[in-house]
Order: structure tokens, then sequence, then C-alpha cells
């Protein structure tokens, strides 16, 4: 699965440790999910969709 | 602190705490048995001892993989887990063929938990490094 975390997050000016922080996950968790190494749950798609104020589909797309 | 950190800590300080209180466990119970002949029920016991203590470790972990909220943290526990029981069983299978086989020696205390030890921890670091940030950049943020 794709995503534009690492955009966003580049956006907003945050690093992975203040993104990790605001999600409640570790930092390696962030990267993980930037890198496409991990697919993260629903509940974490959802607070990042809410943290981004944008839908799931817009951060996360199929491939 | 993030509370998955907090939860990681926790974990870690009570791994700290159960560690050497299962060695020093398996280290009185051999010393024990060695000294005084334990036999019938006592000796059971004195087998069940490191059994029990074992399970208070796992029992630990199983609380700190239902407590964990981040789910990408859990799974590397899991899979560290995995390679530590993996490593573990090696050994034993290893060690029970060479008695079937007719060895008559005696693999050292403690070999299965160690090796589930170091195959944990060569898997965690081998996970760390290769989730690292990429290069260029502290932690991928392109300030």
């Amino acid at each position: 699965m794709k995503n534009r975390l690492r955009e966003l997050r580049a956006k907003k000016g945050w690093s992975q440790a203040e993104l990790a922080d605001r999600l409640e996950v570790s930092r390696q968790s962030v990267n993980a999910i930037e890198t496409g190494k991990y697919d993260p749950s629903l509940p974490l798609a959802f607070r990042l969709a809410r943290l981004f104020a944008m839908g799931i589909e817009e951060i996360f797309t199929d491939e | 602190m993030s509370t998955t950190k907090a939860r990681k800590k926790k974990f870690r300080r009570g791994m700290a705490v159960y560690l050497p209180a299962y060695f020093a466990t398996v280290f009185a119970t051999h010393l024990y048995v060695q000294h005084h002949r334990p036999e019938g029920t006592a000796l059971y016991v004195c087998a069940a001892l490191p059994w029990l203590a074992l399970c208070g470790g796992i029992a630990g972990i199983a609380k700190y993989l239902y407590e964990e909220r981040d789910g990408y943290s859990r799974e590397l526990a899991m899979r560290c887990l995995l390679w530590g029981a993996a490593g573990a069983m090696a050994t034993n299978c290893f060690v029970m063929s060479l008695r079937q086989f007719g060895w008559r020696g005696q693999a050292p205390a403690l070999l299965e938990i160690c090796v589930f030890a170091a195959a944990s921890l060569v898997a965690r670091i081998a996970y760390s490094v290769s989730n690292r940030p990429e290069r260029g950049s502290t932690d991928g943020v392109e300030r």
C-alpha cells in the first residue's frame, strides 16, 4: 500500500518523532509506515486522517 | 513521552527484575539438588521451580503484548519472540538428536534460554537496523 505520509509530515514540518508522539506510537512505526514496510491498523489510519484533516483514501492508496 | 515508550520502558524494567530472578531460581534449584539430592515429590517441586519462573516471564511478555497499542511494536515483539523460539527449539532438537545418537554428555544449563535471548536480540537489532530513517536526514523530515 502506498501512502503520502512523508510528504504530509514534511508539509507540517514535523519530525518522525513528533508525528509518533502525536499518534502515540513509536518513531519506528512512523518510519515503517512511510517506507511501506508496515500497513497501519484501521484505528491508526483513522488517527492519521484526523491529524492531517484528510480522508484515509487521500493518504493511503491501494497499489 | 509517548505511551508506547512508557509501555516499553515498563516492560524492560519488568524484564530487568525478572531475568536475574529467573537465573537465581535456576541456579539455586541446581545447587540445592546437587547438594541435597531430593527424591520423590521434592524432586518434582525442584524441577517445577524453573518452569514456574519461565511461566512468569511468559506472562510478563503476554501482558506487554496485550497492553501494547502500537501495532508495529507488537508485531516486532512477536517476530523477535518467534526467532527466539525457533532458536531454542532448534537447539533442543539438536541436543535431543545427539542423545538419540548415543551422546552421553549434558548440554550446558540454561542453553535454550540463552539461545532464545540471543536469537531474539539479534532479530531485534536486525529489524531496528533495517528500519532506520534514510541517510542524509536524521528522521526523514525535509526542512
